[in-house]
């Protein structure tokens, strides 16, 4: 077992092959053969780190998500049951679990935080995407002049 | 003022977020609409969105080009198109221009041309239709710097002219990425025989010059990754065409009969393509050539399905003897206009004689299939035969050709008319090999689809008369056992079919349009008719 201390200084203890979901971690652990000293994460907060956690823990033993060969193709948006009802019920700690699994490295907490906000912006106006997410519209009268011109070929495609 | 949680994420992260966004669940028909109108939705949030949008090449590498994506008024000079110079041609098309810089010099594009005539019923002049060839030149001029880039090529357009002029355009452009092409002229087929604009065949990116072969080495160097090519009403100096080699699926369409290859240029063509697995024939076969032997014919021997759609003409039946499709699984027949150089029975026929390869084919689909009255009175004469304990004098030549797909595991009717249907039911008199001696075609059905949605009463016909047969004595008949019907109809004809069938009709019986029957007295939609036929 090793542990992990968050941010503000709680400890969460894992074995090693749910850490290894974390690039980040795994390459810090060759390093590491004495597991006393706890691994310090000062960009994760307990809160988000215990979620980490239990997606690591739930996806121990999958295969490593593979890089799309063409990242310029179509993908469709497909989550699995019980990572959509992880990541939904989480849904106000969203961000903060996209910025940890970013920092820690862990492909598939990052491909479904992105996947989940993507759905929840598919297919909303601008303006219910600034509503949906607290936006101010911060594009100068220049900016959207210089929108409105392009549109007029755009809009006509 | 505290920024907007999704505000506060890195902005490499932000790009992924709006990527996954802007790349998933397109249409399957890739409208090129949604491309733009996804793009622009995304890029007028907020600022920062603005900026990932606008510097991501990923987000701008579909270049879709309808007719309003030219500026009509600036002038091009008609008389010379080849002397538009890039910076004029970047006028005349301003926002496919600036996609193509946004798109950056790396990543692989996908071209979807669609020009529709505002006025669809008129046809394509130059006074309705203000794209000119020399609109085709200007496009190709901003285009031809990326060709190497090209993954996708969908030219789509009412009048041909723009099509021909952009291939002319790309003529000798090397596109190593180029996986799927597609040609397509949309105007309908009377109207353009109304109004023929085919001109002389032209330079093409898939002809090579008069003086070059059209070689292996040729298609590799220009086309390495070709695939997938289609051409639909959009002909081409087959003798020169170049994508002959690797390809895994091809479709020919809407060819003028004089445009058509001719059998040793379609020979030459086909026979190139040993990979070749898919192949999709409409009005695109070549006139008869009295000069091909009758042991000389085109073998696709990789090929495993066939879609072939046909004219009761003798081009269809010349083809049908000169070609042989060894390994052939699927096959989708679609009959067309009725022309008097032959009947459909004789089509039928010469497939039942030319195709060896009709007895391995486990998927069928025929498609409007319609004979004349007169074959009605041959399958009355068959029915009689059985009943008399003979062998018919006369028997449809449909009939036989349902007997030579003799390992058929799925059988799809589609609008298809009384006669076919009874072909498919009437068993045939035969003491000398069968035991029973009445014997059924297609024994090995393992889901039948019937879809007449202009004649439901065709399809209500075909279940009492299979009823009839397939409950004669066993001792005169084995009844043929289909595991899936599926038939398509309104919901509440659910009473009236139960009434006409019996629990061997099938193991399933389904509504292929709505998904359930309605059942007079029965509160609930039913998904599978049988299980309410054998309670």
């Amino acid at each position: 077992m090793f542990t992990l201390l968050s941010e503000d200084g709680i400890s969460f203890q894992a074995e090693r092959d749910v850490l290894e979901r974390s690039v980040l971690l795994k390459n810090m652990l060759e390093d590491v053969q004495d597991s006393s000293n706890s691994i310090p994460l000062p960009n994760v907060a307990s809160a988000v780190l215990e979620k980490v956690l239990h997606f690591c823990e739930h996806h121990r033993g999958d295969p490593l998500p593979v890089p799309e060969e063409d990242e310029t193709r179509m993908r469709k948006i497909v989550i699995e049951d019980w990572d959509y009802d992880f990541i939904s019920a989480n849904c106000d700690i969203v961000f903060e679990i996209i910025m940890a699994a970013n920092y820690l490295d862990i492909k598939d907490l990052l491909d479904l935080g992105c996947k989940y906000v993507a759905s929840l912006i598919k297919g909303k106006s601008t303006e219910q995407i600034r509503e949906l997410f607290h936006i101010v519209n911060d594009l100068t009268p220049e900016e959207e002049e210089k929108i409105k011109k392009e549109n007029q070929w755009a809009e006509a495609v | 003022m505290v920024p907007a949680p999704i505000l506060t994420l890195p902005y490499d992260l932000v790009v992924e977020i709006l990527l996954t966004t802007y790349l998933s669940d397109y249409p399957s028909d890739l409208d090129h609409q949604d491309y733009d109108y996804e793009r622009r939705i995304l890029s007028q949030v907020c600022k920062s969105w603005r900026d990932a949008v606008l510097d991501t090449p990923s987000f701008w590498t579909d270049i879709p080009i309808t007719t309003d994506s030219a500026d009509f008024t600036v002038q091009l000079d008609y008389s010379d198109p080849l002397q538009v110079l890039p910076d004029h041609a970047r006028k005349v098309f301003p926002y496919i221009s600036k996609i193509l810089e946004r798109s950056g010099r790396v990543l692989p594009l996908r071209i979807h041309m669609d020009l529709e005539v505002p006025d669809s019923d008129r046809p394509p002049e130059f006074d309705t239709f203000p794209w000119t060839i020399a609109h085709s030149f200007a496009l190709g001029n901003i285009l031809m710097p990326h060709a190497a880039r090209f993954q996708r090529l969908q030219l789509s357009s009412q009048a041909l002219h723009p099509i021909i002029g952009l291939l002319s355009s790309l003529a000798d452009q090397s596109m190593p990425l180029l996986e799927y092409a597609e040609c397509t002229r949309t105007r309908p087929y009377k109207a353009d025989l109304q109004h023929p604009d085919f001109p002389e065949p032209s330079s093409s990116c898939f002809a090579s010059p008069a003086e070059v072969t059209p070689s292996p080495e040729l298609k590799n160097h220009l086309f390495p990754q070709l695939r997938h090519f289609s051409l639909s009403g959009v002909p081409q100096l087959w003798s020169q065409f170049i994508p002959r080699y690797g390809l895994v699926s091809l479709r020919l369409e809407w060819l003028p009969e004089d445009r058509c290859p001719t059998y040793f240029e379609l020979k030459n063509l086909l026979h190139s393509q040993q990979t070749l697995q898919t192949l999709r024939l409409v009005a695109s076969t070549p006139m008869p050539d009295s000069s091909v032997g009758p042991d000389d014919k085109i073998l696709l021997p990789n090929l495993t399905e066939l879609s072939f759609s046909f004219n009761t003409s003798l081009s269809t039946v010349f083809f049908i003897e000169h070609t042989d499709f060894p390994n052939l699984v699927s096959l989708d027949l679609v009959q067309m206009l009725v022309f008097e150089e032959c009947t459909p029975s004789h089509v039928y026929d010469t497939m039942t004689l030319a195709w060896s390869c009709l007895w391995q084919i486990s998927h069928l689909t025929l498609r409007y299939v319609n004979f004349s009255s007169e074959e009605y009175e041959t399958i009355d004469g068959m029915e009689l035969a059985f009943f008399e304990e003979r062998v018919p004098l006369h028997s449809p030549r449909m009939i036989w050709f349902f007997f030579a797909c003799i390992r058929l595991k799925t059988l799809h009717l589609l609008e298809c008319d009384k006669h076919t249907l009874q072909c498919l039911l009437t068993p045939v008199w035969s003491p000398m090999i069968a035991n029973p001696p009445g014997a059924f075609s297609c024994r090995e059905l393992e889901r039948l689809e019937i879809e007449n949605h202009y004649d439901v009463k065709i399809t209500l016909d075909f279940l009492k008369v299979n009823t009839f047969w397939s409950n004669l004595p066993t001792s005169m008949i084995t009844p043929r056992k289909v595991n899936v019907m599926v038939v398509h109809t309104m919901p509440h004809m659910g009473s009236l079919i139960k009434e006409v069938i019996k629990p061997n009709t099938a193991v399933e019986l389904r509504n292929g349009s709505f998904g359930y029957f309605l059942v007079h007295g029965v509160e609930d939609e039913i998904e599978n008719l049988m299980d309410h036929v054998r309670a």
